[in-house]
């Protein structure tokens, strides 16, 4: 028994080494804030219309209420990041300004309670649902229920990888091709006077959409502009921690000569900056740091001067999808895909952009 | 004859110090292949980073001897540095008081479960997993917890006398107190004798329900300390990133440092010079930009080899 237990143990402990950098034994899942947003493993939701043509005879005949009628059911996938926290508020705060009727469920990340959740939520009478997946393919059961009575279904941060216009209307995401772009572009503007760009990319968890999408945009301002030089390419997991010390340690192999750091997310840039104040570099000055999410401490960061920018991946964006199910009602077809529109945030305009924090 | 009784001889002292050679391997070769490794500043970030997993290696070095396991020691160092930086945001000294006391009770409980009632020690420990990483984010409302508190900051991030850092002596102490209780006192046998066979241990009147919760939740007020020594460098808690695959990494140091997965003498010398050595492939890599991946492959491939040296001893037994 102990043996064959001690046996499975090594294996286990092995496998989990080599094969996967984030979640190994997990349950839960260990990603922080907000890079987990929007399609988490699902890579083909991020570009439904391309390869969503239906026959015109497939698409569902979606039955919109008139404004005063309107439910809102909201299927929120989880609340166990501030990010997806403040994406429910955001969704009650407009609903109730627009003084629309909502509700909200939580499925805490458990599949099968997301599809009795959206079942309740027909119950309930709600004749618009809105799903932040916790699955892109699980979810099919709840499209279908809710396919069968005509009910428009939105799907919001994460997607499903059903057919739209035939299982979903719409899909509301953030792009993170866009910003791992926009941080390319701010760190190409900012270094403009430098002939060659050192480089040091800190990367997230590998695997998730998020971190493949956020290099890819960055990647391909990189290789546009032809000056970016890849000194340092390192995971630090999203954390602030490893963030600091794998930046501590190619501080040091580097020699300090790195001209800009890029992080995946704000958590990362936050521990980066530590680093770099203690090994005496001033941020603006020696180097430059920007990290992608857009949260108050890292607002508060730019202010104080320990990060350059960074680039929002807002969770409010709950007026766009109101905006969207209001257009529905009005009788308007809508586009199968939204991209939220993020902004870099940096000294020059952190004033004006605070609210978009989380 | 002679030949053969000189070969078991070079096995025997490969099988005992395999963690040491291969770390003291790795020192020598990142002295020459790495850009400015030495330094005091590589010093000081090495054992800033690798005084973690070492601390919560000890305990799970502990726990391995006895025939057990301990997965939930990441979460356990959640639990109590979230729980902690909330008692250092509302100053109250008693909060982080009781982050302890409530991580080492967890402990305490897994060791009553495993050694009372006869459950599964990966089971055991998996229900804690799950119960602390959840009230850590329950506590924390899932963000991570800021404070400032620049002395205590200060006090870790600086140097002390001179160029050497705090972590250094934390961790010379930790490995002091555990060697000496597992090596020069009647603990060391007892977790033996309990790992090697636990009802032939209890047959001989060794408390073996008090060994058990002893070494679990000693595992837990390590991994506090640990959890600690995560937030406090960036002044911040983070219920869902902190002591992420901990527990991975404290098995492989215990591994590679020889203590035995289906227990026995725990080996606290091995498991430190383990600890050292994955924390040195982690640095090494970073250092040298060498992909994630390819680090974890190499981690993998040092735990193989240590485990084949263990293995070569065992069998020619």
């Amino acid at each position: 028994m102990k043996k064959v237990l001690a046996l499975i143990l090594s294996l286990t402990m092995i496998c989990s080494l080599t094969a996967c950098g984030g979640a190994s034994m997990e349950g839960e899942n260990p990603a922080p804030e907000a890079e987990t947003e929007a399609p988490a493993e699902d890579t083909d939701a991020q570009e439904p219309a391309e390869d969503a043509e239906p026959a015109s005879g497939d698409a569902t005949e979606w039955v919109w209420p008139s404004k005063e009628e309107l439910h809102v059911g909201y299927a929120q996938a989880d609340l166990a990041s501030t990010w997806r926290t403040v994406e429910s508020e955001d969704m009650q705060r407009v609903a109730d300004e627009r003084g629309y009727k909502i509700t909200i469920v939580n499925a805490e990340g458990d599949t099968e309670q997301q599809i009795s959740d959206v079942e309740s939520l027909l119950a309930q009478g709600c004749n618009v649902i809105v799903i932040t997946a916790v699955d892109g393919d699980a979810i099919q059961p709840a499209l279908d229920k809710c396919k069968e009575k005509g009910v428009p279904v939105i799907m919001k941060a994460r997607g499903s990888n059903g057919v739209p216009g035939v299982d979903y209307v719409t899909f509301f995401s953030s792009d993170f091709v866009a910003e791992g772009r926009y941080a390319g572009e701010w760190i190409a503007k900012a270094c403009a006077d430098k002939e060659t760009i050192k480089v040091a990319e800190i990367q997230g968890i590998l695997g998730g959409t998020d971190v493949r999408d956020r290099s890819g945009g960055f990647h391909e301002v990189a290789d546009k502009e032809g000056n970016f030089d890849f000194v340092v390419e390192q995971t630090a997991n999203f954390s602030r921690t490893e963030a600091q010390e794998v930046a501590a340690n190619v501080l040091q192999s580097t020699g300090g000569e790195i001209d800009a750091f890029y992080c995946h997310n704000d958590e990362m840039a936050l521990g980066v900056s530590l680093a770099c104040q203690s090994a005496g570099l001033k941020v603006n000055e020696d180097v430059y740091i920007v990290g992608v999410d857009g949260m108050y401490e890292t607002f508060d960061a730019i202010k104080d001067g320990t990060i350059s920018a960074t680039i929002t991946c807002t969770p409010k964006f709950a007026e766009q999808v109101f905006d969207g199910i209001e257009a529905g009602m009005a009788g308007e077809t809508l586009e199968t895909f939204y991209a939220i529109e993020d902004v870099p945030v940096d000294a020059t305009n952190v004033e004006e952009n605070y609210d978009l924090g989380f | 004859m002679t030949k053969k009784k000189g070969i078991t001889l070079d096995l025997a002292f490969f099988k005992k110090n395999i963690a040491l050679i291969l770390f003291l391997a790795l020192l020598i070769f990142n002295i020459f292949a790495t850009n400015n490794f030495l330094s005091w500043i590589t010093f000081n970030n090495f054992f800033k980073q690798v005084s973690r997993v070492c601390l919560v290696s000890l305990g799970m070095s502990l726990v391995i001897a006895t025939g057990g396991i301990d997965i939930s020691v990441g979460s356990a160092m959640a639990l109590g540095s979230v729980l902690a930086a909330l008692g250092i945001v509302h100053e109250s000294p008693l909060l982080i008081l009781f982050s302890v006391i409530l991580v080492i009770a967890f402990g305490c409980l897994a060791g009553t479960a495993v050694s009372k009632f006869a459950i599964l020690p990966m089971v055991a420990t998996l229900a804690l997993r799950y119960v602390m990483r959840g009230m850590a984010k329950g506590i924390s409302g899932a963000a991570n917890v800021t404070y400032t508190a620049p002395k205590l900051t200060a006090f870790f991030t600086q140097p002390v006398i001179g160029r050497v850092p705090v972590h250094f002596f934390i961790l010379v102490i930790a490995v002091v107190v555990v060697y000496i209780l597992v090596n020069k006192m009647k603990l060391g046998a007892r977790i033996e004798a309990y790992g090697n066979n636990p009802v032939a241990a209890r047959n001989c009147g060794i408390n073996t329900v008090k060994i058990v919760i002893f070494c679990y939740a000693v595992t837990g007020a390590l991994s506090w300390a640990a959890g600690m020594l995560e937030a406090v460098v960036v002044s911040s808690a983070h219920p869902s990133t902190i002591g992420t695959d901990m527990e991975i990494d404290a098995i492989a140091a215990t591994l590679i440092g020889g203590t035995p997965i289906d227990g026995g003498y725990p080996n606290i010398i091995g498991t430190t010079c383990g600890a050292f050595l994955l924390q040195l492939i982690s640095m090494m890599c970073n250092m040298n930009n060498v992909s994630y991946p390819v680090t974890l492959m190499l981690k993998a491939c040092i735990v193989l080899a240590a485990l084949y040296f263990h293995g070569i001893g065992k069998r020619s037994r």
